[in-house]
């Protein structure tokens, strides 16, 4: 077998600069090297198991993997319910908690000595307004994403609503949902007149998830998919215009005509007179 | 150096020089075993399912061909009959559509099967912990700003703002010319950005923490009929109804309360 010379370069190049680097470090130490117990976990993630588990919870997974390497794996509360199905076959630890962190869009890492813990990733307001519808897809659970056909932020066409195809998938979700669980507690509710949520079944307290998750979400889905609106504008290209009877604000006069948003502003005797939304002009 | 600091010094280098040794050696095997990987979905496989779970038949193909898969969540159809040949990664394509799930195949021949949501019955898992975890994160990415429950609540400050133009710039506008950004009083830049942040994250925002109120101790939260009239009809039968009010109190005790719309009951006489 052949194995291309750039990709055997990079391996010499990578193990090189450890083995620099780890010299370098060992000159420089005062008593840091790795302790019996950090090489034994080492060892530990670097052997292989296989497990088989059927319609389970990624926390009853950890627990049979901790059972099976002598190693502490624990999920973070955010994560632990995720249900999945999960068949591996001879995989080392470090690559199973690898791909399963990476098909999440997780993260894995050593709390101490011997234990582990799967998390969501860490998120913070970043510093350029423009990163933030990513990082808005990036929060949302990867099943969510789907579902709301978050569209790939590197290729898409700004001109195109990609939220155009959401709102029916939102709101269908949310309509069902709602008029599911009113149905199912009708019999409930002729004989009460409140019921705890614990009390609900298993598919009632996902029909009120599945409402109180989607009823609105339409007032946020115009960032997460970045499509053209006010998130976008940058306050210093902003121009203002009177027109059609409307003061308009738009994002710069190189840029279409029109595209902005009204402030509800009618001129009267050279003033402005406020006017509520949805009422008739004066 | 003491004996001990060359023992230090061996320690300290041990591993890494292991991991650096393990990537030259490793090269040529890592490399084999992602081509075996991809050669075991290749194969010919041959299978007939009976009214069989998804899990069932990943398990089974798990087992037979010694590939390694994972599967989110549980799809809503429970089971189905497959009678299949081709290759192995045709099959999975194949159980896949059937279940309404898309597959992947890491490089570490991982296949993984993610739900695609073609079927308007399927729904993102929607686990309490992970949504409210979802809803925080959504609050420390998008700005700060006040809370605004309307989408046209931005209105009455993009008014105020527009109440500061001086009669020039008023002449201005009359005229058909455009105000630029630089035309503005500093004041009135400032007002103008803030109206901007407002109408982008104002409402986003609130939606994020309306969601975390509505699941914080979500167990406890209730439903909760809230009575909003009686009618009388023509036959004299009485009717009440009610508002179907999701309740919730968080740790600092304040109430969210949600409408999921209305519900009758008949007034015994």
């Amino acid at each position: 077998m052949k194995l291309p010379v750039t990709y055997v370069l990079a391996r010499f190049a990578a193990a090189f600069a450890l083995m620099s680097i780890s010299l370098a470090a060992a000159m420089a130490q005062d008593g840091a090297a790795p302790s019996v117990q950090d090489r034994a976990d080492e060892v530990k993630l670097d052997a292989k198991v296989s497990i088989s588990r059927s319609s389970t919870t990624l926390a009853k997974v950890l627990e049979e993997l901790s059972s099976k390497t002598g190693l502490s794996f624990a999920a973070t509360d955010a994560v632990k319910d995720r249900h999945m199905t999960l068949e591996i076959v001879d995989m080392p630890v470090r690559d199973l908690l690898g791909v399963v962190t990476a098909g999440y869009d997780w993260r894995w890492y050593k709390q101490q000595p011997g234990r582990f813990v799967i998390d969501r990733r860490v998120f913070r307001a970043p510093s350029d307004p423009r990163a933030i519808p990513a990082m808005m897809q990036s929060a949302l659970p990867v099943d969510m994403r789907v579902f709301l056909k978050v569209p790939d932020l590197k290729t898409k066409n700004p001109d195109i609503r990609t939220m155009n195809a959401a709102l029916p998938v939102m709101d269908t979700a949310a309509n069902k949902s709602m008029r599911r669980l009113r149905e199912s507690l009708t019999s409930a509710f002729l004989k009460t007149d409140s019921i705890t949520v614990r009390d609900l079944t298993d598919g009632q307290r996902r029909d009120l998830v599945a409402w109180l998750v989607f009823d609105r979400m339409r007032h946020t889905i115009e960032i997460i998919h970045d499509d053209d609106g006010p998130h976008r504008y940058d306050p210093s290209q902003f121009v203002l215009e009177y027109h059609d009877q409307i003061l308009r604000a738009l994002t710069g006069p190189s840029i279409k005509p029109g595209l902005g948003f009204g402030t509800g502003l009618f001129f009267a005797d050279g003033r402005p007179v406020p006017v509520d939304y949805g009422r008739p002009m004066p | 150096m003491t004996r001990s600091r060359i023992a230090q010094f061996v320690s300290a280098c041990a591993l890494p020089i292991q991991i650096a040794v393990g990537l030259i050696c490793g090269a040529g095997a890592q490399s084999q075993e992602t081509r075996k990987g991809a050669i075991g979905l290749d194969q010919a496989v041959e299978l007939h399912y009976q009214h069989t779970p998804l899990p069932a038949m990943v398990h089974d193909l798990s087992k037979r061909y010694a590939i390694s898969i994972l599967v989110d969540g549980d799809p809503v159809i429970p089971a189905a009959n497959l009678d299949f040949s081709g290759s192995l990664r045709q099959a999975l394509d194949r159980i896949a559509d059937i279940y309404d799930y898309s597959v992947s195949i890491d490089k570490r021949a991982l296949v993984t099967m993610m739900k695609r949501f073609k079927n308007p019955d399927e729904l993102p898992q929607l686990n309490v912990s992970e949504i409210r975890q979802t809803a925080i994160d959504m609050l420390k990415i998008l700005p700060q700003v006040p809370f605004d429950s309307s989408p046209t609540a931005f209105g009455h400050d993009l008014r105020g703002f527009a109440q500061t133009f001086s009669p020039d710039q008023f002449a201005v506008l009359k005229a058909g010319k455009r105000l630029t950004f630089a035309d503005l009083r500093p004041e009135q830049r400032e007002a103008l950005v803030g109206v901007i942040r407002s109408r982008s994250f104002g409402m986003p925002a609130s939606v994020w923490e309306l969601l975390r109120r509505q699941l914080d101790h979500f167990e406890d939260s209730v439903l909760r009929l809230e009575k909003t009239g009686t009618f009388k009809a023509v036959d004299g039968t009485m009717t009440d109804s009610y508002a179907v009010i999701h309740e919730t109190r968080g740790t600092n005790g304040m109430v969210t309360k949600s409408s999921l719309g209305s519900f009758q009951r008949m007034v015994k006489q």
